[in-house]
């Protein structure tokens, strides 16, 4: 029995490597993993410097792991282990009874840190507010709520939810913007006037849902308005026929866990009960008159990029009524709902994504195309952030 | 390039089974060529330009062995042995010790200008085995090996070149020559490593976590139960990372016919100190014990000196851990509680009931890896205080760390346990009832298990640095 067992353990060990070995080798490799929304490793290339100190062996260590053999069946086993063993944390997302959060990792909130990156961010944002001013534009930085400050009260009392930083960095950024003179509206405390801003947010997805974003579309022109006294129209409510997809939502929180959590959730649109005619151009290319990419059945599932087809580098959509402004707004996903919104109150109405376009700089654009109102909106999380879409020119 | 990698997995081991095994058994040299090639490959996966300093030191111990050994005039005897001592040491002195003089020279407003000295991984290791091999063919307890590449095999050999256990020229001269792979070795080794995989990915890798979190955070705002719940998550962390490591190369040695000696014994079971130093890296302190406290004259002379030895054994010994004062600290703390269980208190602790020097142990080496991961005295004299609970903030993170890795503390708590060796003291070794079918194959079906976790972990991407590197 015992000469067996050890038979039978070699061939074990020795096929589960020669298996693996093969099954790299012939694996067809992937650049993207699309349950955790990221790229994955590419292939090291070999060179003087990174074989010399080893580098190369490491990144090749961290190709193998991105591309093992059957790493996405092993990861989605994984997950379901760690679900059935309680664990309240599972892939850096929080399982909640209702919800799935970021993990929010344990700090320290020093106020004389969080001061100074605002103030830094401020100086930023101060500069695009003179660049716009210049022309007679008017410039206005939109801070919108997460899923992690909407939902912060849903978070277990022991890990972090980030409630107390969330507002030291809104204070504090309302106070440096207010020092410099720039235009700030903090959409969170706005909604806090109303019932809060939880109502709005995903429980799978960091984004607010399309009613959020119409609050934010409406927070936006109100005050534009107010400060400016331009003339543009400000749609209601009730000019939208507010429809919900029957559509699975693909929230971006792992995939909604890998897609083993199904905690239901809807994505809807608002149509609006008087269509205004537009032309569309994605990257300078036309791209139909629609603001909504919508599933090509009930059967399939939908994320976030059902807005304005998802982070595009730059759209320009033309309704054709020239005694309306125009307006640029930039910023991360959170600007895809507004934008579908907002075409229906201006004449042009441009979108960039920093992270995305590489034309020009974000003052160049704004001095070449001169709109009346450049929004941009940013949430909790990156407020502060320079890079991307802060706009650091 | 680490033993739990797919890059090793499924690359390198295989290349090498089937490269070694390929050449018939008779042809040793070629065996013996193919595992030294692969040994100085798995080195240079690290960095090519480190691989110099090994061949330096291969040279060196080779060249200094071929004079120490008996036969010759006794100066020459004694040059090759002050040669390997001076000229290994001073390489690794160098590589490891000369931007810390740089350091502290210069707070004394001496300015010492070095070049960049990267440490080449595993210096500490093949330095004290090349030293021990000379040392031992001086003394005449190892025959001096006349082929350099067996030398450099001995050095070299993958399994233990970056990680330990240091191995003694003693232990494998018989085997670089005259092995006998078979096939219950290579099952024993496969289930050794794969246990010694699990412990690594699944446990240490896991309580790494923790630590790593836990003391990232200035300790002035922390909580007591989080810095408790930190310096736990790190005693078991070093403990199953490191003797994983031992596992690993001790299964991967078996696998070609080696025998490494143990380097753990169940560490934190001890009921003293004294006793923990003889579980705990065992090829080290062994080491330190044949080479320095025994040539200092060891407790055979006066109380004084014996004190003054010990202490020298333990500046030593945490110097050879890293080139900081922490580490002279964690040496200087180890000194003081061996220093006084044998002259003060060690007889009034041996009293005492079981629970209370168990709880002593833990308390002992507990803080001693408190000041072996504080970056500096000062942060750990603050984690101390955290500790104590001077610190502050809420204790949530805690209780999170609980909570989220509650299968990984049980599993640490069982397997820091000799449930093991009681199992196997239960269970018949030979026969054909249940009893002897669960101990015949249950090892082999865990460890198998463990490969399928372990490769689960890997796949996964999840953290995986090796403590013991930086040695």
């Amino acid at each position: 029995m015992k000469r067996i067992a050890e038979r039978l353990m070699a061939v074990c060990f020795l096929g589960f490597l020669a298996a693996g070995l093969a099954a790299c080798l012939l694996r067809d490799r992937q650049d993207v993993s699309f349950w955790e929304n990221r790229m994955l490793a590419a292939l090291p290339q070999p060179g003087p410097e990174s074989v010399a100190d080893g580098s190369y062996f490491t990144q090749m260590e961290r190709y193998l792991a991105d591309h093992a053999p059957l790493r996405t069946t092993l990861l989605k086993l994984k997950t379901r282990c760690d679900l059935t063993l309680g664990r309240p944390v599972v892939n850096d997302v929080v399982v909640t009874r209702d919800s799935l959060l970021p993990f929010l990792p344990y700090g320290i909130d020093s106020q004389e840190d969080i001061d100074r990156w605002a103030g830094l961010m401020a100086d930023n944002l101060a500069g695009i507010n003179a660049a716009v001013t210049e022309y007679g534009g008017y410039f206005l930085y939109a801070v919108v709520p997460c899923q992690s400050v909407s939902r912060a009260d849903e978070y277990p009392w022991y890990l972090n939810s980030e409630a107390r930083r969330s507002q030291m960095k809104s204070a504090s950024m309302a106070r440096a913007m207010a020092e410099r003179g720039v235009p700030f509206l903090d959409v969170e405390a706005a909604l806090a006037q109303s019932g809060g801003s939880a109502q709005y947010a995903s429980r799978v997805d960091n984004h607010y849902s399309m009613e959020g974003a119409f609050e934010t579309y409406r927070l936006i022109l109100e005050q534009a308005a107010q400060d400016t006294g331009l003339s543009f129209p400000i749609l209601t409510q009730d000019d939208f026929t507010l429809e919900t997809l029957p559509n699975d939502y693909l929230g971006s929180r792992e995939r909604k866990l890998l897609n083993l959590e199904r905690r239901e959730e809807q994505l809807s649109i608002l149509l609006p009960k008087e269509p205004v005619p537009f032309t569309r151009w994605d990257n300078g290319e036309p791209a139909g008159s629609g603001v909504y990419r919508l599933p090509a059945g009930p059967e399939e599932e939908v994320d976030y990029s059902l807005y304005m087809g998802g982070d595009i580098a730059n759209t320009v959509i033309h309704t054709g009524r020239e005694e309306l402004p125009s307006i640029l707004i930039y910023g991360d996903s959170f600007t895809n709902p507004v934008e579908c919104l907002a075409y229906l109150s201006f004449d042009e109405t441009h979108s960039l994504d920093l992270r995305h376009y590489r034309d020009m700089g974000l003052l160049d654009y704004i001095r070449q195309f001169r709109p009346e109102l450049v929004v941009c909106i940013r949430d909790y999380d990156f407020m502060m952030a320079p890079d991307g879409n802060g706009g650091g020119d | 390039m680490v033993f739990s990698s797919l890059l090793f997995l499924l690359f390198f081991l295989p290349a090498l089974f089937l490269c070694y095994f390929c050449i018939p058994r008779r042809f040793r040299a070629g065996r013996n060529g193919v595992l030294l090639a692969f040994s100085l490959f798995f080195y240079a996966c690290g960095g090519v330009s480190y691989l110099p300093v090994l061949l330096c030191s291969v040279a060196v111990n080779y060249l200094c062995g071929l004079m120490a050994a008996p036969g010759r005039a006794q100066a020459v005897r004694r040059a090759g042995l002050w040669g390997a001592v001076v000229l290994g040491l001073g390489l690794l002195g160098w590589f490891k010790y000369a931007g810390f003089l740089s350091a502290n020279l210069s707070r004394l407003g001496v300015r010492l200008d070095l070049p960049q000295i990267v440490l080449p991984i595993g210096i500490s290791f093949f330095t004290f085995q090349g030293l021990s091999y000379v040392i031992d063919v001086y003394r005449g307890d190892a025959p001096c090996q006349r082929n350099p590449f067996y030398v450099a095999l001995y050095v070299a050999l993958f399994p233990q070149l970056v990680a330990g256990p240091i191995v003694r020229y003693s232990t494998v001269a018989q085997e670089i020559t005259g092995r006998e792979e078979s096939l219950s070795q290579f099952s024993q080794g496969a289930v050794r490593f794969l246990f010694g995989l699990g412990k690594k990915m699944l446990l240490a890798n896991a309580m790494g976590e923790i630590a790593d979190a836990v003391f990232a955070q200035p300790p002035a705002f922390m909580a007591a139960a989080t810095a408790w719940v930190g310096a736990a998550a790190y005693t078991l962390q070093i403990y199953f990372d490191f003797s994983a490591y031992s596992d690993m190369a001790i299964g991967l040695g078996r696998m070609f016919g080696f025998h490494f000696l143990e380097n753990f014994d169940y560490p934190y079971i001890a009921q003293s100190v004294t006793e923990f130093w003889r579980r705990w890296h065992i090829s080290l302190s062994s080491w330190f014990r044949d080479y320095v406290y025994i040539p200092l004259g060891g407790s055979r002379r006066s109380p004084a000196r014996n004190l003054l030895n010990l202490a020298v054994v333990w500046l030593l010994t945490g110097l050879w851990h890293g080139a900081a004062w922490t580490f002279v600290l964690w040496g200087g703390w180890f000194f003081l509680l061996l220093a006084g269980e044998r002259l003060v208190w060690g007889q009034g602790l041996a009293r005492l009931p079981r629970i209370f020097r168990h709880g002593y142990v833990l308390l002992a080496v507990m803080a001693s890896w408190v000041l072996f991961r504080s970056p500096d005295a000062a942060y750990a004299a603050a984690y101390f205080q955290a500790m104590l609970g001077l610190g502050g903030g809420t204790d949530g993170q805690a209780v999170y760390c609980l909570l989220q890795y509650w299968p990984e503390w049980t599993a640490c708590l069982i397997a820091a346990l000799p449930v093991k060796r009681w199992l196997e003291a239960r269970l018949p070794e030979e026969g054909t009832g249940f009893a002897a079918a669960v101990r015949t194959w249950f090892p082999k079906l865990a460890a198998l298990a463990l490969l399928t976790l372990s490769y689960v972990k890997l796949a996964s991407g999840s953290f995986n640095p090796f403590i013991y590197f930086q040695f």
